[in-house]
Order: structure tokens, then C-alpha cells, then sequence
């Protein structure tokens, strides 16, 4: 699969360790591409603006800006924008906030590879 | 999930950062308790640390920074009480230490997580101040039959029955819902559900649920819209015929709507005995927070604790109920006519039985902290309401009582509690003005003593005002003002406790120490309890509850008064001797034992029973009773038979004359048997003065 067909993915979360981790399995799929990481919401909303990727993962709580606002900024920007929160356990109610805002679904760390694929499955490879 | 050397190398060094983060912090906010920015730093900390151990696969510690998470969240805009901020800090370094050492533990490559149980200590203790949000989803909207008929009038319109199971591994249900009834109402509409619209909304359902749907779209078209769904396990979409579809609306959705339309006809009905998930009885040992973080270091303390369904416990102590009755109707006929060796197998019967019950007993015990733990919000947020200062000690939370008598006992001693701070303290103008801290102190105190558990209520407040109780007495016509202010403490309690009576008038009538505390009364002798009122002006006021810990099945000792059988809880009998005449001292009309130095009080059955004198055994035996520690009794009958486990029927009555009984139950014959409430007898004897000496006596 060359390069320009690949699915590009933008990741925010304030933890390196987690976008590691999200960046290795969608690599090793060969479909995605992880164009770019923001370590919170302002960084993730200007890396949106400049690389209009396929997909944003995001997480909820992150320092400066958090996921909520940072959904609805994006998809003010882009209403199409897919956006899959990436959240953590015991946020029932921020996540359904979330989905309330626009985000296309959800899943809770910690995520098991196959989780992954599945979202990559479902959501992206259309 | 393997984790990569690079990964982890990156994982300890972020976790090192975030650690350090934290004790940064800690410090700030100690210099600045007032400041909210240490706080919100916090709450970051935490919850990078709670999705990087998640992801790292310690999912105990992601709970445990969950937690803190939480904590810190609400102490955002809750600011913590000044006395409470010394124990918030220690909280806060112990949850440092405890972090290093799983930190420390995962650099040497040991990636044991921390002990499940210990986390659901931690769980408990920050129960109070979790609140998140209720998640509400509502997207679904039965469809009226004018409303179908339209529709159905619409070709164009297709309705399908489309049946989803979700992944086991689903958590967030309503979430999924959500974005499941999202996904299809945007090409559609959901017009009922099974389980009905509402629980399934409320989230009450398994794992699958059949949406009653319709759209314009084809089924192709929609199983494509689903397929985009995450956690779906596996979906079915039917199509419905037109026909179909209004037998379903007028069997199912008419149906739905009639009883919507007649809601108190439903709730009036009992509602099932369905429990909210988190109402189960909690088992085991419990420890305050910083103590278990500092046991955990050591890691030498395990907390053993299960969660058991309350219905199961329910169904469980009840069949044993009927199990002990069978049992003892089987003895009976046996020891009439079974041969030896049937006998000899069923007494083997006795120490798995008994083992059994013990468990049994235990089971049902329960902390009072629990429920007590509660109190400190509820006192808060009282004394916040009529603007007071209010706070309340808690002594003695580890006793253990049956969870029964515990729920039941929490509506009295709320109100009591209100009782307090509406009418005890006074507000921190007067207050100061009486030179007290301006803050009222209440105190709850449980301790467990010879089968009863005391629950002592005090308050600093103005005490009880027992001239206007006065005031009102003569008001009301009870009495004339000089006899009114004959009456002693204990007498004018006793109206104040008259249902309708109350010192104040108008909308405070309900709050007030008038109705309310006739409630208490009732209640509180409803479970075989009772309860004392002591006050002093401006000192403050004493409720003292004294309740059975349990209920249900009692060890019992039978007894005879003259030929009629007895029992007697055995939990209250100190010693059992054979009576001998000679140790009888007479003092004025009554009699007192001697045993030691002591002199008890004795209370002869026959007589106290009203029993005519049908010849009392030549060899009586002497029962010592013990109420508490400064008050005993000696009980004298005729005969003592075997101990054994009684299944207690509570006794109902109106006549203040059996008070004396505390239930009955039925013996292996089928004939029923009194048990004697021994505690109420010694009351009744004290109230009537009859031993008006014996203070002095045994002093």
C-alpha cells in the first residue's frame, strides 16, 4: 500500500507512554499512519487545523485543554471529523459528554490491541 | 499487552516525572491549603499516573490513582474543612509513598499490582466523595397509535425489530447506548425497546436488548450503520410487516403506554426486591485509610472481604430459619420413636449445623461504619442549611451489627441527628456569646454490650427546654402549674415523646422534638430497643439507643415457671446457679441475693408473671441476668431445661403489659413458647421503683 493511501491518524494525550503504544499497533496494521501526537488540547487543535487527518484519538483529561472542549473546537473547524475518545475508567459521564459533543465512540484503557483493530476496522477503513 | 524495553524505559521515566509532579505539589498545597491551583496540578498528575499504570497493565494501581483522581476533583470546588486538612494531606504523602513503591517494584521488573483487597478499603473510604454525574440517556420515544397509523400510512417507511448483543467487556453501557440509538435515530426513529424504553435507558439489561425501529433505509444500509458501532458482539435486524407491527403496538406499546398513564397504580404496588448494585453487605475487616496505606508498605496486614448479594443472604438466612425448625421437629420425633443408630447419625447432624449458623451469624453482621460514615456529610450539610457549624465524632464504628436492625435504625438516628441541630446547638453568634466554640460538637458512640448494641447520641447544645415543656403541659391541661414543676426529667421526656406534643408551634411542628421523636420512640421499641433522653441546659442533650444485634435466631434457654415453658436469650444470662433460700437477704418488701459482696436484686417469675401459687419446685434455680455494668438482676424459676437456637416471631401487641415478652417461637412439638424479654423486665422493675436502693447498696 503506498504511502498517500494510507489512513492518517492524529493522537492527543498528555502521556508519551500511551501514544507509544497507540502509534506502535496502528503502524504495524500497514493501513495507518500516526501523522501526528499533541500532548494536550491546544496542541491537538492546531496539529487538526495543519494535517486534517483521517481520525483523532483523544483523551479526556489533559492539562490546558481538555478532550470535551477540544472535540467541540474540532468539529467546529470540521464537522466530518471522526473522533474517538480514548478514555480512561470511571468517566461514564465525561464520555457520554463527549459522545454528546460529537465523538464518533469510545474505548477505556486500559485498551487491548485487538480493541484497537477494531476501531481502526470499523471506524476508518470505510 | 507485552510491553517493549523502550516502552517501559519510557513508562518508569514518565512515571518518575509524575511522581516527583505530585510530591511538588503536595508541598505547595500544604504551604497554601486555600490555593486551587496545587490542586488542579494534582488532578492531572493523577490522572496521566491513572491511564499510564492502566496501560502498563497494573489496573489495581490505575484504580487507586482513579480514586485520587476523584478526590481531587471534588476537592476543587468542595474546599476541605480546616480539621479535615491535616488528614487530607497525610492521604496525599501516603499516596506518594505508595506510588514509589510500585514504581520501585517495576524497575526491578516485579509488576505486581497493588492487593485487590486494599484497594476496595480505599474504594470505601472515598465513597463520600465520589459523586460523578448521573449519566442520563434518553433517545428513545414510544410511538402513539395515531402517531404508527401515520407512519404506517408512509410506504416509504420500513420497520424492523433489530436484536443487539453487546461485548461482555462493555462497561460504559449507557454510553454505548448512546451512541448506539444516535447512530440509528439519524436515519430513523427508535419507537420501543425490550426492555422497555425507560430501563433500558436506566441501563437495566444484561447484555442484549431488541429495538423496535423504524427508517426509510433497507437492511443492508442499516447493518451497515451498526457495523460501525464498537462493542457489538452480534446484531439481528428483521424486517416487520405493517400487520406485525400493529399487533406489536397494540400488545406491547398500548400496554406501555396505559400504565404510563397511570403511574400511582404502579408504584403503588410492592416494588421488587431489586437491589441497587451497590447495596450489598460487605463482610470482613476495614481499617481507616492512612492506616492501610501504612500497613500496606509493610504489607503484612491482608483485609479478607467478599461481597454478597443481599437478596441471596436474605433466602439464605430464611431457609436456614425453616431449616432449624425441621431440624428440631425430626429430633422430637426421633428420640420418640427412632431406632439408636438413626439417632446417633442425626446428632452428627449437630456440627455442620452449627458450624453453619455461626457462618450465618456472621454474615449478616455488618459494620456500623457503613452506614454512620454517611452522618458526617449529612451533619455537614444540615448545619449548612440553617446556618450552623456542626460537626460529629464518630467512636466505636467497628461494631457489629445485624444489617437489618442497621437499616432500620438509620432513619431514627438521622432524625435524632437533625434533632439535634435544628433544636440542640444554638448558631455561632449565640454560641460565642455562651463562650463556646462556635462550632457545635456532636458525638455518636456505638459500643456492644450483652447482646445490645448502645448507639449514645450527645450534642453541646442548650439542652432540652424543659420549662417550655412545662408551659405546655399545663397549657394542654395535663397538669397544674405546681404539679407540673414537680415532675422530674424522665417524666417530662416521656411527653415529650407523646405523639402531637411539641414545645413549638407551627411549621416547625414537623421537625420538631414533638412528632418526630414519638416516631423515634415507636421505631426504636418496634425492634425490641429502647432508648433514653438525658439533658442539660446549655451542656446539651443524650439519646441513648440501646438495640438488639440481632434478630431471627436467638440462643435460647428454656426454662419452667411452675409447669409452663419459657426462654431466655442467653446472650443476657451471666450465670445460672441453683437457688439457695439461705443467700436471700430481705430488705424492706424485697429480696436481694448475695452473692460476694453483691447484692442482687431478685425477681421471682412466678410472682412477676401474675402466676397463682400452684407450688414452686423444691429445687429452684437462680438465673443472673446482666442488664450493663452497674445493673443485674437475678432471675428465680423452677426448672432449667437445654439451650437451644430458636427461631424468633416477633411479638405485635398494644397491651403495655406484655412488654415482658420479646417474641415467641414455636417448640419441635408444635406447641408455642414465650421468650421472655429479660432486659424490659429489669426496666420495668427499676422504673417502678421497686429496688430503689440498690444503688446504694452495691455501692
Amino acid at each position: 500500500m503506498s504511502k498517500e493511501e494510507k489512513k492518517r491518524v492524529l493522537i492527543c494525550d498528555d502521556a508519551q507512554f500511551t501514544r507509544n503504544i497507540l502509534k506502535n499497533i496502528m503502524s504495524k496494521t500497514g493501513f495507518v499512519e500516526v501523522v501526528g501526537e499533541a500532548p494536550n488540547g491546544n496542541k491537538g487543535i492546531e496539529l487538526y487545523k495543519e494535517l486534517k487527518p483521517d481520525m483523532v484519538t483523544m483523551d479526556l483529561v489533559m492539562p490546558e485543554k481538555g478532550g470535551i472542549e477540544t472535540i467541540e473546537e474540532i468539529l467546529k473547524i470540521d464537522p466530518k471529523a471522526l473522533i474517538v475518545v480514548v478514555s480512561a475508567l470511571g468517566q461514564e459521564a465525561l464520555v457520554l459528554e463527549a459522545a454528546k459533543k460529537g465523538a464518533k465512540d469510545f474505548i477505556q484503557k486500559p485498551f487491548k490491541t485487538d480493541q484497537i483493530l477494531e476501531v481502526l476496522d470499523r471506524i476508518l477503513k470505510k | 499487552m507485552s510491553i517493549s524495553k523502550d516502552d517501559l524505559k519510557l513508562f518508569i521515566s514518565e512515571t518518575e516525572d509524575l511522581i516527583q509532579k505530585v510530591e511538588d505539589e503536595i508541598f505547595k498545597l500544604e504551604d497554601d491549603p486555600n490555593n486551587s491551583q496545587p490542586k488542579q496540578e494534582l488532578y492531572f498528575a493523577f490522572h496521566t499516573l491513572k491511564g499510564l499504570t492502566a496501560m502498563a497493565g497494573l489496573d489495581k494501581a490505575s484504580k487507586f490513582c482513579h480514586y485520587f483522581e476523584t478526590l481531587l476533583d471534588k476537592s476543587k470546588e468542595v474546599s476541605i474543612e480546616e480539621e479535615k486538612q491535616e488528614d487530607f494531606m497525610k492521604l496525599l504523602f501516603d499516596s506518594l509513598d505508595l506510588l514509589r513503591s510500585i514504581l520501585k517494584r517495576v524497575k526491578s521488573g516485579d509488576f505486581t499490582d497493588i492487593d485487590e483487597q486494599f484497594l476496595n478499603v480505599i474504594k470505601e473510604s472515598f465513597e463520600e466523595f465520589e459523586s460523578e454525574k448521573p449519566v442520563e440517556v434518553s433517545m428513545i420515544q414510544p410511538v402513539s397509535a395515531d402517531q404508527l397509523q401515520k407512519s404506517l400510512a408512509d410506504k416509504k417507511n420500513l420497520f424492523y425489530k433489530i436484536y443487539i448483543r453487546l461485548q461482555p467487556t462493555c462497561v460504559f453501557k449507557k454510553v454505548r447506548l448512546f451512541i448506539i440509538f444516535r447512530a440509528l435515530n439519524d436515519v430513523g426513529e427508535i419507537f420501543f425497546s425490550e426492555p422497555e424504553p425507560q430501563l433500558l435507558e436506566e441501563g437495566e439489561f444484561k447484555i442484549d436488548f431488541e429495538l423496535y425501529y423504524m427508517s426509510q433505509k433497507n437492511n443492508a444500509e442499516i447493518l451497515k450503520i451498526i457495523d460501525e458501532i464498537l462493542e457489538i458482539e452480534n446484531k439481528v435486524i428483521t424486517p416487520m410487516t405493517n400487520a406485525e407491527v400493529e399487533k406489536f403496538h397494540a400488545d406491547v406499546v398500548k400496554k406501555w403506554f396505559d400504565k404510563a398513564e397511570k403511574p400511582k397504580k404502579v408504584s403503588a404496588k410492592p416494588k421488587p426486591a431489586k437491589k441497587k448494585p451497590g447495596s450489598s453487605v460487605e463482610v470482613g475487616d476495614e481499617k481507616s485509610v492512612s492506616r492501610v496505606v501504612e500497613t500496606f508498605r509493610d504489607d503484612t496486614d491482608k483485609i479478607t472481604r467478599v461481597k454478597v448479594d443481599i437478596d441471596v443472604l436474605e433466602e439464605l438466612m430464611n431457609f436456614f430459619g425453616e431449616l432449624v425448625v425441621i431440624k428440631n421437629h425430626i429430633n422430637q420425633h426421633l428420640k420418640e420413636q427412632g431406632d439408636q443408630e438413626t439417632n446417633r447419625l442425626f446428632d452428627e447432624m449437630d456440627k455442620p449445623f452449627m458450624e453453619i449458623q455461626e457462618i450465618i451469624f456472621n454474615l449478616k453482621l455488618v459494620r456500623v461504619e457503613s452506614t454512620f460514615r454517611k452522618y458526617r456529610r449529612l451533619v455537614r450539610d444540615v448545619a449548612k442549611e440553617v446556618g450552623k457549624k456542626a460537626q460529629i465524632i464518630l467512636e466505636g464504628t467497628n461494631v457489629e451489627i445485624d444489617r437489618k436492625i442497621l437499616e432500620e435504625i438509620n432513619s431514627p438516628l438521622i432524625h435524632i441527628l437533625r434533632n439535634a441541630i435544628y433544636h440542640g446547638l444554638e448558631t455561632p453568634q449565640e454560641r460565642k456569646k455562651k463562650n463556646k466554640d462556635e462550632t457545635g460538637t456532636l458525638k455518636l458512640t456505638t459500643s456492644r454490650r450483652a447482646g445490645l448494641i448502645y448507639i449514645v447520641v450527645t450534642d453541646d447544645g442548650q439542652g432540652i427546654n424543659y420549662e417550655k415543656i412545662k408551659e405546655k403541659i399545663v397549657e394542654k391541661e395535663y397538669y397544674t402549674a405546681e404539679e407540673a414543676e414537680k415532675l422530674d426529667e424522665e417524666e417530662l421526656n416521656r411527653f415529650m415523646l407523646m405523639p402531637g406534643f411539641s414545645t413549638l408551634s407551627g411549621a416547625d411542628q414537623i421537625s420538631g422534638r414533638g412528632m418526630g421523636m414519638a416516631i423515634v420512640a415507636e421505631k426504636i421499641k418496634e425492634l425490641g430497643g429502647n432508648f433514653t433522653i438525658h439533658s442539660e441546659k446549655d451542656q446539651g442533650t443524650k439519646i441513648t439507643l440501646m438495640v438488639p444485634f440481632t434478630r431471627a435466631i436467638l440462643n435460647a434457654q428454656l426454662i419452667k415457671v411452675s409447669s409452663d415453658l419459657f426462654a431466655i436469650p442467653t446472650e443476657n444470662i451471666k450465670q445460672i446457679f441453683l437457688f439457695n433460700p439461705a443467700s436471700v437477704e430481705h430488705i424492706g418488701e424485697e429480696q436481694y441475693y448475695k452473692l460476694d459482696s453483691d447484692l442482687i436484686p431478685v425477681i421471682h417469675l412466678d410472682d412477676h408473671l401474675n402466676f397463682q401459687d400452684d407450688g414452686r419446685s423444691p429445687s429452684r434455680i437462680a438465673i443472673w441476668i446482666k442488664k450493663d455494668e452497674e445493673t443485674s438482676m437475678m432471675f428465680v424459676a423452677d426448672e432449667i431445661l437445654q439451650q437451644m437456637n430458636v427461631v424468633v416471631k416477633p411479638f405485635k401487641f398494644n397491651y403495655s403489659n406484655f412488654y415482658d415478652i420479646l417474641g415467641s417461637t414455636i417448640m419441635s412439638d408444635g406447641s408455642i413458647c414465650l421468650i421472655l424479654d429479660v432486659l424490659s423486665i429489669i426496666d420495668t422493675a427499676l422504673e417502678e421503683k421497686r429496688f430503689s436502693k440498690l444503688s446504694q447498696i452495691q455501692q
